[in-house]
């Protein structure tokens, strides 16, 4: 609710104010802070300091600023309420008592801007300033305050939010921050001050909440502004005996919602906070953040244990209510907010995951800005332009402005309903669909042999966090495949060369190369994911042979299984890569090696015997096993057959490749590069010149060898990499047809891929294998293709069509020769056995999407079926006239145990590579950097007028 | 010479890229058509008062089910399936399924025909399992009266289209389409009712959904009087051969049958004892689109044993019709042996051991002749041998003595049929592979 503007009508007859500072080892901001007060327009009438304890001189500080006789002292370990109610009791009574804190600093026409506010209304209990980040000062930190029902404290501002002016008019809150805070004297003894049990955190929220049940408002007033250093928030108060333990922030957070949760209420916060709060324990433990664990424990038993006090408090609350907690459901946030915080968090944690450089331990704002002056921040210009400035991130956007255009034919289906054909199968209806089939006790009829397929790990625990939605996990992997090629090749080339364009300009050749290789158009996600982790896992190749530790051997074997359960061919190319690393490091690695090489046969487990280590199924990758159709030159040029950029693209990459053998000062990194690209063409040939088996588990389907074939020809474009140092003392002309040559595949697949587009045969709407009608029916629809002459296929489908993952659980071979013995007699000379043969495999009905005449006959020969109507011209559909049989096939305990088990290493393993958070070493750092900031502290502005034009 | 040892990375990549293009890729393959076992047969075969059944294989199977029209088992005494079982029923068609892997199970069936119908032997071969067949022949005019019997070999509805052709052209035929069979039915049809006055015909029985078997019966009490049951003939092709053609140079008349859009020119060889030969009145001829065509055998073409190959431009079927004094015969194209085949010998009393005309239309061939006993038993062996392009008539009397049934099985191409007279009448069965096996198209499971 938005007050009226304030007019200073109040320096008529100016109310009397007493300002109370609170100092605990402050000394580090006092200084300033002092100094602030003295250029205020109006200042309080009265002034007292409370120590409490300091060590580092802030006493003699306030004593020199104020005199002895306003200096108070407090006993150690004496809250801020607590030494604020000293001060109230020593200090001659005025209308207003002014809060301050010893790492809060004003401006001249803070008090001012308070009393504005403040004398509008006789209701208005307290007022608040607008509090702005001190170093930055200009990031806004709090202009109200509410909490969440979880027991977060909320400000409503996004972090880092710059002070534009956008919350500058007076508002109703639930509390404002003690920091400033200017509270009507008279409330203060009303409601007793602040709560003793809240000594440090949540005081102010309490202090609110209170009032505004007692029928009060408290009052935001933007015209009021300080900075303030949040020292005890951020722990970086220099710590004494006697101090607050680190959980008392959220046992105060408890404290407050269970103290002042409406009677109706309660009940269900105290569950709701006490299974919260077990829920943010084993958040912490998975982000690796034990100390937090054991506060937010600390924490719950603390206020749980003590119910009798919790009562007491409730009841000194009830006492001064006035007002019911539906009439000030307003002044708190929306249910959402705090799950919308936890979404936030996750992806903090995996940008931790996936970039542990690029996020600080501790996440403190003062610490990432406290070398940032006012100065500084006031003098920023646009500067030049982005591309100039951040040239890999400006590509990196226009990489996902071409996925867009490119992925124009599927972004609806991508958004509406998930993405399919080609090798890919529809996503399931809900993440638990992938979860299933990994623990699941039983399974649909007709999937009885084989693994569950450990890609659906990653896919279940990302598609949980969208669980309505799993397509748009698939979706966005498959639609932006080139851009994340493209960023997981530009880390690696870091390692691999400081010429920033160069690197650039390889970076985009490897996503050229992924666009080029069709992979995406052809449905074949396995192919996506391991070339986009492929680099990754060159990336932790590169950091083992520099620093190697137990540590990044975990790390490279988790990428390795990762692309390994996508494509399980990678298990062989990264063997080779393992093999290289030895070759070159020799001993230097050996043992770590021995753990990356060990950590994907453990994370994959029996499904890794299943595919990889049979040469017949590890060229199946996740989806169907859709046969490759690559020609030699294909393979040759990066490409693996049916929809792929023109093959002479590669051409160039591959000249400057044998180029970069040639100088000697690189020889050494393009020759291991060209051992890696050597060892993945042998791979990609090898699949050329043998046959695999698929579902029917007959060795007869030519593989597709896009993955070997990829990193064949970007092997040899990091020879080139390697060599660019080398080429740079070149003659002009010869750099400039190096620079031409290499940037023929990046704009030559490009523009392929934006013109071609990503589709077809992936679509972005996912085709019913079997019409509705059909899929309603019990039992499995037999869906059949062909002709005679030419052979026919069959595929017996649960509902609509299995999905993705589905396909990798083999029916099990007597079934197949079952089925397949059926319906050949169907075809044939169909008996009424051969139909009951069918529905005790589990037919219950048969489908000829495109019907040959000729079998259509056949089949209407067959006893026992009755012809149905189908869902178009050319389809023909029968049903059985008896009813199939339907069986849940169980899976056997054991198997769901070492499946579980798997999942659990999978967690361990990615537990056991994420950093560790460590707050003694980041509170240790940021003290440090407090003492930079003391030493070169950061200038105030003269007046918030001042500050709020910039 | 170090600093080049680098080269040798390029030159091993092409040395790969070579020894792969050597080797032969995969592409897609395909395997072989499959010969998938035959585990169950049915047929139809008509009963009655005077009709003898007879039902064997040329492996014991495992069940043999004998059922009358309203689905009511019958014949349990036949019902061995690992014996020649000869019997008869008063109903008026039975519908028998036998199944065993590879039992190669047919019935045949015999009797005289009463005056009133004819009076001609009639042997015959139940009917099979049909998709699409072919009857020359079928006449309702000029005191001659077919009849249609379709059966329903199974217990789902099965539904046939009937289409008839004259002389002149298709015939407009009455409630032929969209007969509906009920489970295990068995329905006579006087072509009378579909199309009258008509005194020759060309049938073609189309399966729309259902296990169906069809035959014609055609009866005469014109001068040339007499019963014949009508195989189905080949279905329309450019080179056929029908063999069996037996009797004296009068009476004999060929059939054909052109059911295309164009006009077929149709040329025969006759295939003799001797050899072939090209009979003069028997070149050229032509068969308008959609009519059959009735040509009189001249006498130049001989008499004896005999096969006819019939060659035209355009597909067409065809058979032969052989007249005599007491009765008449109807050969039809068949196809060569490339299997056993089941030629009944205890069939009742009317019929003895059959002589067997066989034709080899190409090149020399052998047939080998085992005799059963009812219980399977084997007798005696005989082989046959045929010079290329002759035909040749075996008298199976003795081979068959004491026999239920003979299985022959040729080495080479060879065409047969087995006539049964006695009292002035006889009768021509063809002689067909048992189902023993078929051709299946490739089936796989979708990857």
């Amino acid at each position: 609710m938005s007050e009226p503007e304030p007019t200073r009508h109040w320096l008529d007859e100016p109310p009397t104010v007493g300002a109370i500072l609170v100092t605990h080892n402050g000394a580090a901001w006092l200084p300033k802070v002092l100094g602030s007060y003295a250029r205020m327009f109006h200042a309080p009438d009265v002034w007292r300091a409370v120590d409490v304890a300091s060590t580092d001189g802030s006493y003699e500080l306030a004593r020199d600023s104020f005199g002895p006789a306003r200096v108070l002292q407090a006993p150690r370990g004496s809250g801020f309420g607590a030494a604020v109610a000293l001060a109230v009791e020593q200090m001659p009574r005025t209308d207003w008592i002014w809060l301050l804190h010893d790492d809060a600093a004003v401006l001249p026409g803070t008090l001012s801007g308070l009393l504005d506010t403040a004398t509008l209304a006789d209701d208005i209990a307290a007022v608040g300033p607008k509090v702005r980040e001190w170093p930055s000062l200009r990031r806004l930190l709090e202009v109200g305050l509410t909490t969440t029902g979880t027991g977060g404290r909320e400000t409503g501002l996004e972090p880092g939010e710059p002070d534009a002016g956008q919350h500058d008019r007076p508002a109703e809150v639930l509390a404002v921050g003690s920091a400033g805070m200017l509270v009507r004297r008279s409330v203060w003894d009303e409601l007793g001050g602040f709560d003793p049990d809240l000594p440090l955190h949540f005081d102010d929220v309490d202090f609110g909440w209170r009032a505004a049940r007692a029928g009060y408002r408290v009052i935001t007033a933007p015209q009021g502004v300080i900075f303030h250093a949040e020292a005890s928030r951020r722990r970086t108060r220099r710590r004494t005996t006697g101090d607050l333990p680190a959980w008392e922030q959220r046992r105060a957070a408890l404290w407050t919602h269970l103290a002042n949760a409406g009677s109706v209420k309660f009940w269900w916060q105290y569950l709701r906070l006490l299974l919260g709060s077990f829920v943010r324990v084993a958040g912490f433990l998975l982000l690796k953040d034990p100390e937090s664990a054991g506060d937010e424990l600390l924490a719950v038993r603390s206020v749980y244990a003590h119910p009798l006090r919790l009562l007491a408090a409730r009841r000194r609350r009830r006492a001064t209510a006035r007002r019911s907690p539906r009439q000030i459901r307003e002044l708190f946030p929306p249910f959402y907010l705090p799950y919308q915080h936890g979404l936030d968090a996750m992806r903090t944690a995996v940008a931790a995951l996936v970039r542990p450089e690029s996020v600080t331990s501790s996440g403190r704002r003062s610490t990432v800005v406290i070398d940032e002056t006012p100065e500084e921040a006031q003098d920023l210009d646009d500067g030049p332009s982005l591309l100039r400035r951040r040239p890999w991130f400006a590509l990196v956007i226009a990489l996902v402005v071409a996925s867009v255009v490119a992925g124009r034919g599927l972004i609806g289906g991508a958004v509406s309903g998930g993405l399919s054909g080609g090798a890919l199968l529809p996503s399931p209806d809900t993440a638990g669909g992938w979860w299933m089939l990994l623990v699941g006790g039983s399974r649909a009829d007709g999937l009885v042999d084989g693994w569950p397929p450990l890609f659906a790990l990653p896919l279940a625990v990302a598609g949980t966090i969208v669980w309505p939605r799993p397509d748009l996990v698939v979706g966005v992997l498959m639609l932006f495949a080139v851009p994340f090629a493209a960023l997981t090749a530009h880390r690696f080339g870091r390692h691999l060369t400081d010429h920033r364009i160069a690197r650039i300009v390889w970076a985009l050749g490897y996503a050229g190369l992924v666009a080029g290789v069709g992979a995406v158009p052809q449905g074949r996600l396995g192919t996506v994911v391991a070339l986009v982790v492929a680099p990754v896992v060159a990336n932790c190749c590169w950091q083992l042979a520099e620093q190697p530790s137990w540590r990044r051997g975990l790390k490279l074997g988790v990428a390795i299984s990762v692309a390994s359960a996508f494509a399980p061919v990678a298990v062989l190319l990264s063997a080779g890569a393992l093999l290289l690393l030895w070759w070159c490091e020799g001993r230097w690695v050996a043992r770590h090696l021995v753990v990356a090489a060990v950590t994907p046969l453990v994370l994959l487990g029996p499904w890794l015997i299943d595919r990889a280590l049979l040469p017949t199924r590890w060229w199946w990758e996740a989806g169907l096993p859709v046969p490759g159709a690559e020609s030699l030159l294909d393979v040759v040029t990066g490409r693996a057959g049916g929809v792929s950029a023109a093959w002479w693209l590669s051409v160039p990459v591959l000249v400057l490749g044998v180029a970069a053998l040639v100088p000697r000062r690189t020889r050494l990194g393009a020759r291991t590069a060209w051992m890696f690209g050597v060892f993945a063409l042998a791979v990609a040939l090898l699949g050329h010149v043998t046959s695999f088996a698929g579902v029917t588990g007959r060795v007869d389907l030519s593989p597709w060898v896009g993955l070997p074939a990829v990193l064949w020809v970007a092997s040899i474009g990091t020879a080139a990499l390697v060599a660019w140092p080398a080429a740079e003392t070149w003659p002009r002309p010869a750099v400039a047809a190096v620079t031409v040559a290499a940037l023929v595949l990046p704009l030559g697949a490009g523009a392929w891929w934006i013109g071609r587009g990503a589709d077809d045969p992936l679509a972005g709407d996912v085709a019913a294998v079997v019409p509705a009608f059909l899929a309603e029916r019990p039992g499995r629809t037999l869906v059949v293709r062909g002709d005679i002459d030419q052979g026919v296929t069959y595929r017996a489908v649960r509902g609509q069509g299995g999905y993705l993952g589905e396909e990798a659980l083999l029916p099990g071979d007597d079934a197949v020769t079952a089925l397949t013995e059926a319906v050949q007699q169907l075809l044939a000379r169909p008996t009424e056995s051969d139909i009951e043969a069918l529905g005790a495999a589990g037919v219950g009905s048969i489908y000829l999407p495109d019907a040959d005449p000729e079998l259509a006959r056949r089949i209407d020969g067959a006893p026992g079926l009755e012809p149905t109507g189908s869902d178009s011209p050319d389809a023909r559909a029968w049903v059985l006239s008896d009813e199939p049989v339907v069986e849940q096939v169980s899976v056997p305990m054991w198997r769901r145990a070492v499946v579980g088990l798997q999942s659990v290493l999978w967690v361990v393993a990615v537990l056991l590579i994420t950093p560790v958070r460590r707050r003694e070493e980041t509170e240790r750092e940021q003290l440090d950097d407090v003492t930079e900031t003391i030493d070169l502290p950061a200038p105030l502005p003269d007046d918030s007028e001042t500050v709020s034009a910039r | 010479m170090k600093r080049y040892l680098d080269v040798l990375w390029p030159l091993l990549a092409v040395a790969l890229v070579g020894g792969a293009a050597l080797l032969p890729s995969t592409s897609d393959p395909r395997p072989e058509p499959d010969l998938i076992d035959v585990v169950e047969s049915s047929y139809a075969c008509p009963t009655g008062r005077g009709i003898t059944v007879a039902s064997g294989q040329v492996k014991a199977g495992e069940q043999r089910v004998i059922r009358s029209g309203d689905d009511t088992e019958i014949a349990p005494k036949a019902t061995d399936p690992g014996a020649w079982s000869v019997y008869s029923t008063s109903v008026p068609g039975v519908v028998v399924t036998e199944t065993g892997r590879e039992a190669g199970a047919e019935g045949f069936y015999s009797g005289t025909a009463g005056a009133a119908g004819g009076g001609g032997l009639i042997v015959g071969r139940c009917a099979p399992v049909i998709e699409d067949a072919w009857f020359l022949g079928l006449g309702s005019a000029d005191r001659r009266s077919s009849t249609i019997r379709l059966a329903n070999l199974s217990a789902s509805p099965a539904i046939a289209d009937l289409s008839l052709w004259g002389p002149e052209g298709q015939i407009d035929a009455i409630d032929a389409t969209g007969i509906v069979l009920d489970p295990f039915e068995v329905r006579r049809i006087p072509v009378a009712d579909l199309a009258a006055g008509e005194p020759l015909m060309a049938l073609r029985v189309e399966r729309r959904r259902g296990v169906l078997a069809a035959s014609v019966i055609d009866a005469s009490t014109a001068t040339s009087s007499g019963t014949e049951p009508l195989e189905a003939t080949r279905a329309p092709a450019k080179e056929q051969v029908v063999p069996g053609v037996t009797g004296g140079t009068r009476g004999k008349s060929l059939l054909l049958f052109n059911p295309g859009k164009r006009t077929a020119r149709a040329d025969v060889q006759v295939i003799g004892g001797d050899g072939p030969f090209a009979s003069p009145g028997l070149q050229d001829l032509k068969v308008e689109p959609g009519t059959i065509r009735q040509v009189a055998v001249p006498a130049s073409a001989g008499r004896g044993q005999q096969g006819f190959q019939v060659t035209s431009d355009q597909p067409i079927s065809t058979s032969i019709r052989a007249a005599g004094t007491d009765d008449f015969l109807s050969m039809e194209a068949g196809l060569p042996l490339d299997g056993p085949a089941l030629v009944p010998v205890r069939l009742g009393r009317a019929v003895t051991a059959p002589r067997l005309l066989l034709t080899a239309p190409d090149a020399a061939a052998r047939l080998t002749l085992t005799a059963y006993d009812a219980s399977m038993r084997e007798l005696r062996t005989a082989d046959v041998s045929l010079a290329a392009s002759t035909s040749q008539v075996v008298d199976t009397r003795r081979v068959a003595a004491g026999a239920a049934y003979l299985v022959v099985e040729a080495k080479g191409t060879i065409l047969g049929a087995a006539t049964y007279s006695g009292d002035g009448r006889a009768s021509s069965v063809l002689l067909r592979s048992v189902p023993a096996t078929i051709d299946a198209p490739v089936v796989t499971p979708a990857e």
